[in-house]
């Protein structure tokens, strides 16, 4: 290449790239109302996570079937959080935003702050859902999607009211001769000494306990755990986390404890096959309900169940959560999305469908309590626990803007640093504690 | 048995035509030739390549969550980066991605592509295997090398335990991670560099092998000194976009393989950058980080460019 | 060393070269034919007991001849595209003298070290602006634009024209436009034919593009279509199902390099014999 003194001086570009700047914020303040058109003949968009496509179509096969003068179109984008946020984002940008869509804890108050959702609740109390009141819904699961800022709103109804349970494979517990199987009243140390057998007696072959913490950023599983030790992951009141106080810090000993003996080694990431319970090599799993379709497609030739999850100090250590649905507050076809809301959520309708198809548990008191969702065939023969759990599970805390996704980051790095430096597990998590409360602080500011 | 080649090897000429006629002047005509060959390539560039680069590159002097009013906040984020321990660590993982992948990749796609470049029967459906890499996308390609790679019942493993190795658990090693990302990363880079030197192969003049050796170690020999330097136009457009995939677009296999750990030791500028700006919702600092990742590579180029040219000077 | 004893140990090495390759290729096709439980098993057993083809019929169910055709019109409109843009730009680059060339190379090389995933919504933000969401124009016109890699390697392959040709053909009069369509685009089959298939390929394979500017069913691409089969933990399709569809799409990829292959080997060179 030529020696010749660089001139790139691009002065439109830059200007025109400047330009572009005040269109990201194109309807970032803006409150645009929504309008509401007529319900019949009309289409709504419903945009939701690639690996849950599947079953929503069918539920709007099913809604077209019932109404053929209306339409529902689902469409997906991506199963990962980081891309859907900013398909979401792009969405807005061009006034294009989907008229339902699927909404999740760690987006919930971002969109609600930015006025992207519509607060339900009002709609709700004008019955805008039929029959179904706000009281209805199981209340844990419905504060998900209230905004930290004005609790009073719903931005988002959760669709599944999902816990985690100890799933466990009996044949493999029979490949190692063991023969205590879990029982409710487990403890921890029950499921660990268990496994610990199971992995020293089969020479490591099978995995006695999939890692509960996985790679470190598992908070439907610590979450829990810290609680029974009586400490927090976040107060809303203080805006504070205490992953780092002392009581977080015996939660994290414990669940540090297994890797290499009662688990297997430490992998980088959540979904490694090593964690994996349907890799049919994994003795014991703590895992979500939503896991159960996938189970039932690998684990054919293989006994297995599911059982409450081992207390500690006499606490449940269950976590739940739910992905939820959200209408835009843009959108102008609210009153059709609605429409659908209320065929989806009702027990004899939608839900219906999406117990049979999806295994769904219904996110109501009445659902859980007389829906078909228990109805399946077996395995698992003691599916029912998951209406119980979900009861009494403590959910996933909503924390301000991104700060949920920091703390991910933050309980991974201190547990790689605990598992594969040596390094003092109270100072790591006070580290990480200092990391969250700079991003809250940074967020609420 | 070794024969040197009857005459030296010209490559050839590839030098700028502006260095080939120094003292010529543009022809007016020629001139307004080229503006109109190059005109609609940049006008599509300009707009839809440098536009947006230039502006994600602005978003760093902005406080940004995709979803709210960018808040301007001047050198904030610049001034982040010189005190964040993070970003020095990726910082050393870009440039052993670079100094690991770029250079291998280079040379053993360059050999492979000799290799396959011959007539034989059949080679057609052979020389296809070696585009495959290529084929498959990032998200598949990671759950067959992490099936590879288990500690413990993956096939690297249990190769090297016939020569009586123990190997490590890859994935979640601190020291064996990188290695074992850069080789799955040179695996998918190899077919482009192989189709782009089976390009370049066909202009090597094919009289240049006329008397040469017909062993074994001449051909070795004649590799290097013959071929080698005739396709060292491709070396450097293979070493230009190796350099670029390596520094930039292979972050996702790290993204999905090992989410940047452990420890951070496979947490690239990229994905750092990937991470801040949209798991964290923090654009203006991830923008930041590209930003200060551009200016650290026009920084290295322009420095070699000098250094080059004192040479030339010197000597 | 005899030649022939040479030969059959090249062929040897091309093959077990090859094979080692494409290897965790193969690994995909086998997985394609996997049942659930095998697919799910950790390690993965390396052949399925018994295939199953159903795997396919049901990859099948989520494409379309409209989502065929769409990826068609896609993949070609951008290679098509970037020939007609990137071939003048990359000759007048290599072998017309003129001022500016080393700035507008430079110009081309720095914005590739810019993460794309930053300029996917500035990126984004032009196309609507010049409203071209939900359309093939959106879809094609700005990835056709990305044309960076098409000049440098058409650039690279002008350059080693030898200058007397070009010469001798502007010597009896012939404009510069009529030297690149009859000298040198004909010598330039081998580059053709590489650029093809890469950019097919690249272009084949998008995903976050389309998704993001035409998310109406009606431009749906093959990748997006696929993309409910990728699996996830709520997912209730078989993995294997999904591997399918990679293999379903990667047919005509396969086709375009078997095709293109003829074009970038000329012949015996690899023999060293003449």
């Amino acid at each position: 290449m030529t020696s010749r003194p660089h001139r790139v001086r691009r002065p439109t570009a830059v200007a025109a790239a400047l330009a572009v700047i005040p269109l990201f914020a194109a309807c970032g303040s803006s409150d645009t109302a929504g309008a509401s058109n007529e319900v019949e003949g009309s289409t709504v968009v419903l945009t939701t996570i690639t690996s849950l496509e599947p079953q929503f179509k069918e539920y709007a096969d099913a809604y077209m079937k019932e109404f053929p003068d209306r339409t529902v179109e689902v469409r997906s984008t991506t199963d990962d959080g980081a891309e859907y946020a900013q398909q979401l984002a792009t969405a807005r940008l061009s006034e294009d935003l989907p008229d339902v869509f699927f909404n999740v804890d760690f987006l919930a108050d971002t969109l609600a702050k930015n006025n992207v959702t519509l607060d339900l609740a009002p709609g709700i109390e004008e019955g805008k859902l039929g029959d179904l009141a706000m009281d209805d819904f199981l209340p844990q699961f419905v504060a998900q999607y209230r905004p930290l800022a004005d609790p009073e709103q719903v931005t988002g109804l959760p669709v599944s009211a999902d816990s985690v349970g100890l799933y466990y494979n009996k044949s493999l517990f029979e490949q190692a001769g063991v023969t205590e199987y879990p029982e409710a009243d487990w403890t921890w140390e029950d499921m660990y000494r268990v496994a610990e057998e199971i992995q020293s007696k089969s020479d490591g072959a099978v995995t006695g306990l999939a890692a509960p913490l996985a790679d470190g950023s598992a908070q439907i599983v610590y979450g829990p755990v810290i609680q029974a030790y009586g400490g927090y992951v976040y107060d809303a009141e203080t805006g504070k986390s205490g992953i780092g106080q002392p009581e977080a810090v015996e939660a994290w000993t414990t669940l540090l404890e297994p890797y290499g003996t009662a688990s297997g080694e430490y992998t980088t990431t959540g979904d490694d096959p090593t964690l994996q319970f349907s890799s049919g090599n994994i003795a014991m799993a703590i895992a979500s309900r939503g896991a159960v379709p996938q189970t039932q497609l690998a684990l054919t030739d293989a006994d297995w169940d599911v059982q409450v999850l081992p207390t500690i100090d006499g606490s449940s250590t269950a976590g739940g959560g739910s992905y939820g649905l959200s209408i835009a507050q843009t959108s102008e076809n609210q009153d059709a999305a609605w429409a659908f809301l209320a065929w989806f959520y009702d027990t004899d309708a939608g839900m219906k469908i999406a117990q049979e198809v999806g295994g769904v548990i219904p996110p109501t008191e009445d659902g859980i309590s007389n829906g078909t969702w228990k109805d399946g065939e077996p395995p698992p023969a003691s599916i029912e626990i998951f209406g119980e759990s979900a009861r009494t599970a403590v959910l996933l805390t909503q924390m301000p803007g991104a700060s949920a996704s920091v703390m991910a980051e933050a309980t991974k790095k201190a547990t790689q640093e605990v598992l594969l430096e040596g390094r003092d597990v109270a100072e790591a998590f006070q580290e990480a504690e200092e990391t969250v409360n700079a991003a809250i602080a940074k967020e609420t500011k | 048995m070794t024969v040197t080649p009857s005459r030296p090897v010209e490559p050839p000429r590839q030098a700028e035509p502006a260095e080939r006629s120094p003292g010529r002047k543009d022809r007016r005509g020629d001139a307004l030739v080229a503006a109109l060959f190059v005109s609609p390539a940049m006008l599509a560039f300009t707009v839809f390549v440098i536009v947006p680069a230039l502006g994600g590159l602005v978003l760093a002097f902005f406080e940004w969550d995709l979803f709210g009013t960018p808040v301007f906040v001047g050198l904030d984020n610049l001034a982040r980066l010189f005190t964040d321990p993070a970003m020095w660590q990726a910082l050393g993982v870009t440039a052993l991605f670079v100094v690991l992948g770029v250079i291998p990749t280079t040379l053993v796609g360059f050999v492979l592509a000799v290799v396959v470049n011959v007539n034989m029967p059949g080679i057609g459906a052979w020389r296809v295997l070696y585009f495959t890499p290529m084929i498959a996308s990032a998200a598949v390609s990671a759950i067959i090398w992490v099936n590879l790679y288990n500690g413990r019942s993956g096939l690297v493993n249990q190769f090297l335990a016939l020569f009586g190795v123990d190997g490590p658990n890859w994935l979640a090693d601190p020291t064996w991670a990188l290695p074992a990302l850069v080789l799955m990363m040179i695996w998918g880079a190899l077919p482009i560099v192989i189709i782009l030197y089976l390009a370049g192969l066909q202009r090597v003049p094919e009289d240049i092998y006329a008397a040469a050796s017909l062993d074994g170690a001449g051909r070795w020999r004649q590799l290097w000194s013959m071929t080698w330097p005739n396709v060292w136009g491709t070396t450097v457009l293979v070493a230009v976009l190796q350099a670029v995939s390596f520094v930039s677009g292979s972050f996702e296999v790290a993204l999905i393989m090992t989410d940047g750990g452990p420890l951070g030791t496979t947490q690239s500028l990229a994905l750092y950058s990937y991470k801040v700006a949209f798991t964290e919702r923090d654009i203006g600092y991830g923008s930041a980080l590209s930003l200060f990742q551009l200016a650290l590579i026009i920084g290295v180029v322009l420095l070699s460019r000098a250094i080059v040219r004192f040479r030339k000077e010197r000597g | 060393m005899s030649t022939r004893l040479y030969l059959s140990l090249r062929y040897a090495l091309v093959v077990v070269c090859g094979l080692v390759l494409a290897f965790p290729l193969l690994f995909m096709v086998s997985g394609s034919l996997k049942s659930a439980r095998e697919i799910s098993a950790f390690p993965q057993p390396l052949l399925p007991e018994t295939p199953v083809w159903q795997n396919f019929v049901d990859a099948w169910d989520y494409l379309t001849p409209q989502v065929i055709g769409n990826t068609f019109v896609f993949s070609l409109g951008i290679v098509g595209l970037q020939l007609l843009i990137s071939l003048p730009a990359a000759f007048a680059l290599a072998k017309i003298p003129f001022r500016w060339s080393a700035v507008i190379l430079a110009t081309l090389v720095v914005p590739m070290f810019v993460p794309a995933n930053l300029t996917l919504i500035p990126l984004f933000v032009v196309t609507f602006q010049l409203g071209w969401l939900n359309s093939f124009a959106g879809l094609i016109i700005p990835m056709a634009a990305q044309c960076a890699f098409a000049i440098l390697l058409f650039r690279q392959f002008f350059v080693t024209l030898p200058p007397g040709l070009i010469d001798a053909a502007r010597i009896d009069g012939a404009g510069w436009l009529r030297v690149l369509v009859s000298i040198a685009l004909p010598l330039a089959r081998p580059a053709l034919a590489t650029f093809c298939s890469i950019s097919f390929l690249t272009a084949w394979n998008m995903y976050i593009w389309p998704q993001v500017v035409a998310p109406n069913p009606e431009h749906r691409v093959i990748n997006v279509a696929l993309a409910p089969l990728a699996g996830g933990e709520n997912s209730v399709l078989s993995p294997a199902i999904g591997l399918a569809g990679a293999v379903l799409a990667m047919i005509p990829v396969l086709i375009v390099f078997i095709a293109l292959q003829k074009w970038y080997i000329k012949g015996v060179v690899g023999t060293g014999l003449e």
